[in-house]
């Protein structure tokens, strides 16, 4: 009877641990702040935004991943299907979708919502000033 | 032989009598940029002192010269108060990266102290010295810091610091990779401090995460000192990269001794330093030349007092090697001055952070520090 209830007990921890290694958020993580698309771009090409402040930005059609727990990797990578195109020291990684021309502020407000946490950054585009 | 060596004294006694005339010699009131002086001269091998270079008695910021402060109407207290702590302290063993662009990396005031350049958008080392085609902020930012006192035109804060310049390519638009890049460049390299006169007004979220990182693991988990310049705006620096809080955010003065009119303000700005309004700062420019308090166009906002600052860090870290992050910014705001009109509450108030540097008051508080 015990070795039955232990054998289902570890079948069932395989089973979820299959579907899901993080843990679930409800919560929505709010990454961006409300950005307009400005301009109209060609597919995988930088798409121009401007912010509440009016800061006009590019967004790349690439994104970062910062990673205080390096074991959920390879698992955004897969659930995502995102590919590492650089890897930073301690944990922040530059990465792409598979995917061809993602709605990339979809991917990544979707990453943060499913992990509970600000685990995915935009890689932004603007304008630096001498001062 | 006696004879020879006779002469060679009496010469080498003329040239130094010529030399220190230099010194006295009345203001010059030519605009725009200098050449240095003539490489070939054989100088004494005699220890140099600032006094001995020949714009030392334009640098206003760094001291009270009296004749150079009654010309121009200067506040006598606009400068930076370091009185004899420039002959203790010089920056020596400390690593500084600049991240900034046109650097001239021959120029003659900071060549040697140069130990690696990179460039950060192939993270290659190569930086060459026609990169000044895109302007001479690099070279300015590097010279207040680091230049040497070789009797060729000014004197750097900390001339003897260890140099790490890191080309970003400000004026345009860049990519937070780029950024990521750049700071990542000056942890390799090992810098202890980082100088960034620049910056974007909206700092990303990746961005400001690099930079917390570098501030709190740091310098073996002492932290890097990263500086940032608050802009030349007159407006509030909002979320800007001075206002992280583990960054130093500096703001400029003028030569009145108060907040400049256009330095960005708000509750994350830390400190203040000379960066001038009509007189300038009297810096390197490049291909050997300076650029004047009194140019045409004079190097002045808040891009010219953070490097004081970072130059400050530098001091306080050649004093104290084993200060942490938190104990510099609090060292830095400590000695501060508290000037201007506007009350301080706390010691800080959102016009001029915890005041205006005053480095002779910030280094005997980090010598007598133990930890």
């Amino acid at each position: 009877m015990i070795k039955s209830l232990y054998i289902l007990f570890l079948s069932t921890t395989i089973l979820f641990s299959d579907i899901k290694y993080y843990q679930e958020s409800n919560e929505t993580i709010t990454t961006l702040t409300e950005i307009v698309l400005i301009q109209k771009s060609p597919p995988n090409a930088i798409r121009w935004y401007k912010n509440s402040k009016k800061t006009i930005l590019g967004l790349k059609n690439n994104f970062f991943l910062s990673l205080n727990e390096p074991e959920l990797k390879n698992i955004i990578l897969n659930d995502f299907d995102l590919i590492v195109i650089k890897e930073y020291k301690k944990n922040i990684f530059l990465v792409q979708s598979k995917q061809n021309d993602p709605n990339l502020l979809t991917l990544i407000n979707n990453i943060n919502t499913k992990i509970g946490k600000l685990i995915a950054h935009p890689n932004f585009y603007k304008k630096v000033i001498k001062r | 032989m006696k004879n020879i060596l006779k002469k060679v004294s009496i010469l080498s006694l003329i040239i130094l009598l010529l030399g220190c005339g230099n010194s006295s010699e009345p203001i010059t009131r030519s605009k725009g940029l200098i050449e240095s002086n003539d490489e070939n001269i054989n100088y004494i091998k005699t220890p140099i002192t600032e006094k001995q270079e020949p714009f030392y008695q334009e640098q206003w910021a760094l001291h009270y010269n009296k004749p150079f402060y009654d010309a121009y109407n200067i506040n006598k207290n606009s400068h930076i108060h370091i009185e004899d702590y420039n002959k203790k302290y010089t920056g020596k063993k400390i690593k500084i990266a600049i991240i900034d662009a046109g650097f001239d990396t021959n120029h003659i005031e900071f060549k040697k102290n140069i130990i690696k350049t990179y460039n950060s958008r192939d993270e290659s080392s190569t930086v060459k010295s026609d990169d000044i085609s895109v302007g001479y902020h690099g070279t300015a930012v590097t010279g207040i810091i680091a230049a040497n006192m070789n009797e060729k035109g000014v004197r750097g804060i900390a001339p003897d610091v260890e140099l790490i310049l890191i080309k970003l390519d400000l004026g345009g638009f860049l990519d937070d990779e780029d950024f990521l890049n750049a700071f990542n460049l000056a942890e390799r390299a090992g810098a202890d401090v980082i100088n960034c006169s620049w910056g974007t007004g909206d700092v990303s979220e990746i961005v400001k995460l690099k930079i917390n990182e570098l501030a709190s693991v740091g310098r073996e988990g002492k932290g890097t000192i990263i500086l940032f310049a608050a802009g030349n705006d007159g407006i509030e620096i909002g979320n800007d990269e001075s206002a992280i809080d583990n960054v130093i955010g500096v703001g400029s003065t003028d030569e009145e001794n108060l907040r400049s009119i256009y330095s960005n303000f708000g509750d994350k700005i830390d400190i203040l330093a000379p960066g001038g309004f009509e007189l300038g700062i009297t810096t390197t420019y490049p291909n050997n030349k300076y650029i004047r308090a009194e140019s045409a166009e004079p190097f002045v906002g808040t891009s010219a007092s953070t490097p004081i600052v970072a130059s400050l860090v530098c001091l306080l870290l050649e004093a104290n090697p084993n200060l942490t992050r938190d104990q510099v910014q609090s060292i830095i705001s400590l000695g501060a001055d508290k000037i201007g009109s506007v009350k301080y509450l706390g010691g800080k108030n959102a016009y001029y952070g915890s005041g205006k540097v005053n480095f002779s008051k910030s280094l005997k508080i980090a010598e007598t520090i133990s930890l």
